[in-house]
């Protein structure tokens, strides 16, 4: 069985990650040119953007860097090259960055995967998950991923760190469960898991696939094509049908017969429901992404449609529809992002273009504070002297964002 | 010289979602100093859902009612005395109005549109009139003696008057 080790202070991940405060200006010299992968970071409250280099990020194929980023914390999943672990940095309010402490802010803590593969990382406001898997030991006895050749992942294992309130983390603890009886009172508890722990269907054989994660509630798909949800209810986000808005502590089974069930309240949309657009049939939706006050889907040949609140895309003088409408200004798009208040779409020449409100926070990654009503390409601090960077991966948090690119180096 | 002007307490909220973050949290702290408010009373609080629904009692059987609670009873957040001339309307008028991302393009440079987070989680919380003030800082400081503060304002500012006639 695996355990995931938290390492605080693990020397190698955080030498490869303080290098990346003097990578900027010291890295590029010498004379020979090789694609080179880096994860770069922006917002939190910066306006600068920052790289991480290591010869552990790998941008594609099996075995690649995986990134997620919080509403004000981020991890980076490495499984190839020298090292297989999950570096974290920002909040760490409960427990989050999954090192075993709970404390105020951390700077490049890690987790040490060793023996597994990172298949997917998801963060939400506060709370993290990780879904991995055993690597495959190859013939002559050292560490290898192994691609998946069909769809099947095999036995997957989902961990869950950072804040349970609402139980989110799925482990059968909430405020709800946890909050501590005093002479017959209710008295209010914190319910927190500051160490990667496994998170278990109620069907051993049944396999996670894919994990995404709310502000506060987790979404999870299995290889049986089922889907489970936990955490905050609310506002009807786990999906369990007009009659169940309440939080869940454990992975819970949305019924598909419950999406027929009818009955809607002012403010919230509790089973999901046929959307009309106005995308030409000859159109087909490739996919969607979901943002705070807004909404967007990407079509087959990579146009662009949103609707909703905001700085949408669509200019300064439009700011609230209610029809999706294409975003005429992007083109070529094969992938698209959406966040609490902003959104980014990579094209087919793997330029990012990000748009949305700023604030103070920097999360648009133009190096300034001011809102973009329309898209707006990033430019990548590697990209200094005519170099050209494709950006592979983008995961945007609440105030910044994460992209894992590649770029040529000279060496 | 004219009189001291006679100074009013408000109550505010900073909310989970917001005290969460301790970086943010002191940039908030800065930003209430910077625009002249004292801190009368400051302490941390972690809700039960009973604390909560006692708070928020009239919005019961509201739709968002099971939200803000759940929303409320989230984290530990911080409850603050805050004092300044016309506390009550400067306080709402510095954290902005209701809705964060509305907020963000409407009323830029307010504390919802630079700390909030969404429509629930609004991140800012502040009395709307002179009785729920009152009646907000005895829910939340029981152990504060705001009849005695009301004297002693009162006190204050007729010694202010009496100067000025001598």
């Amino acid at each position: 069985m695996f355990s995931v080790r938290a390492l605080v202070n693990r020397s190698l991940l955080r030498d490869s990650a303080l290098k990346s405060s003097a990578s900027r200006c010291s890295q590029f010299h010498s004379s020979t040119w090789f694609a080179k992968a880096s994860v770069v970071e922006w917002g939190y409250g910066s306006e600068d953007m920052t790289a991480i280099e290591s010869n552990s990020i790998i941008s594609q194929g099996p075995g690649r860097t995986r990134i997620a980023a919080g509403a004000s914390h981020r991890l980076i999943a490495l499984s190839g090259g020298d090292e297989a672990g999950v570096l974290g940095d920002g909040m760490n309010h409960s427990g989050q960055l999954g090192s075993g402490t709970r404390d105020d802010e951390k700077t490049f803590s890690a987790i040490d995967t060793t023996g597994m593969e990172i298949l997917a990382v998801a963060c939400g406001r506060e709370h993290s998950m990780l879904l991995a898997r055993e690597e495959k030991q190859n013939n002559g006895g050292s560490a290898q991923s192994v691609a998946s050749s069909s769809s099947s992942l095999g036995k997957t294992l989902l961990f869950g760190f950072g804040n349970s309130m609402y139980g989110q983390l799925g482990l059968g603890g909430s405020k709800d469960t946890l909050g501590q009886e005093l002479a017959g009172q209710a008295v209010a508890g914190f319910v927190f898991e500051p160490l990667p722990t496994e998170v278990k269907l109620a069907d051993p054989s049944e396999n996670v696939v894919q994990v995404e994660c709310g502000l506060d509630h987790t979404v999870l798909l299995t290889d049986q094509g089922n889907l489970y949800t936990m955490g905050w209810g609310a506002d009807g986000q786990l999906g369990l049908g007009p009659e169940s808005s309440s939080d869940r502590a454990v992975p819970t089974l949305v019924e598909r017969l419950s999406w027929k069930a009818k009955g809607k309240e002012i403010g919230r949309i509790l089973e999901p429901m046929h959307i009309p657009h106005p995308i030409p049939e000859t159109e087909t939706i490739a996919s969607v992404a979901a943002g705070g006050t807004f909404g967007l889907l990407l079509t087959k040949t990579g146009k662009v449609y949103t609707c909703g609140y905001g700085a949408l895309g669509l200019g300064q003088d439009k700011t609230q529809i209610l029809m999706p409408e294409q975003i005429t200004s992007l083109s070529r798009i094969r992938e698209i992002f959406a966040s609490t208040d902003y959104a980014a779409a990579i094209d087919d020449n793997g330029d990012l273009y990000t748009w949305g409100t700023c604030g103070n926070t920097g999360r648009l990654g133009h190096g300034r504070f001011e809102h973009c009503f329309e898209p707006k390409r990033v430019k990548m601090p590697q990209e200094q002297g005519g170099r050209k960077v494709v950006v592979h991966d983008v995961s945007l948090g609440q105030d910044g964002g994460l992209a894992i690119i590649e770029y040529d180096d000279e060496k | 010289m004219p009189p001291r002007p006679l100074t009013q307490l408000t109550l505010a909220l900073l909310k989970p979602d917001l005290a969460a973050n301790s970086v943010k949290v002191n940039k908030v702290f800065a930003h209430i100093q910077q625009n002249d408010f004292q801190i009368l009373k400051h302490k941390q609080l972690l809700w039960s859902k009973s604390d909560a629904e006692a708070f928020y009692g009239e919005h019961r059987g509201k739709f968002f009612f099971e939200r803000l609670c759940g929303y409320m009873t989230s984290g530990h957040f911080h409850a603050l005395i805050l004092e300044k001339p016309n506390a009550i309307t400067d306080w709402r008028a510095l954290i902005g109005p209701t809705h964060p991302p509305r907020a963000r393009i409407n009323a830029p440079g307010t504390l919802r549109s630079l700390y909030g987070m969404t429509d629930t989680r609004n991140s800012f919380h502040g009395s709307d009139a002179v009785e729920t003030a009152r009646n907000e800082i005895k829910f939340f400081f029981p152990e504060f003696d705001i009849e005695k503060w009301e004297q002693d304002q009162a006190k204050n500012s007729q010694h202010d008057h009496r100067s000025i006639k001598l």
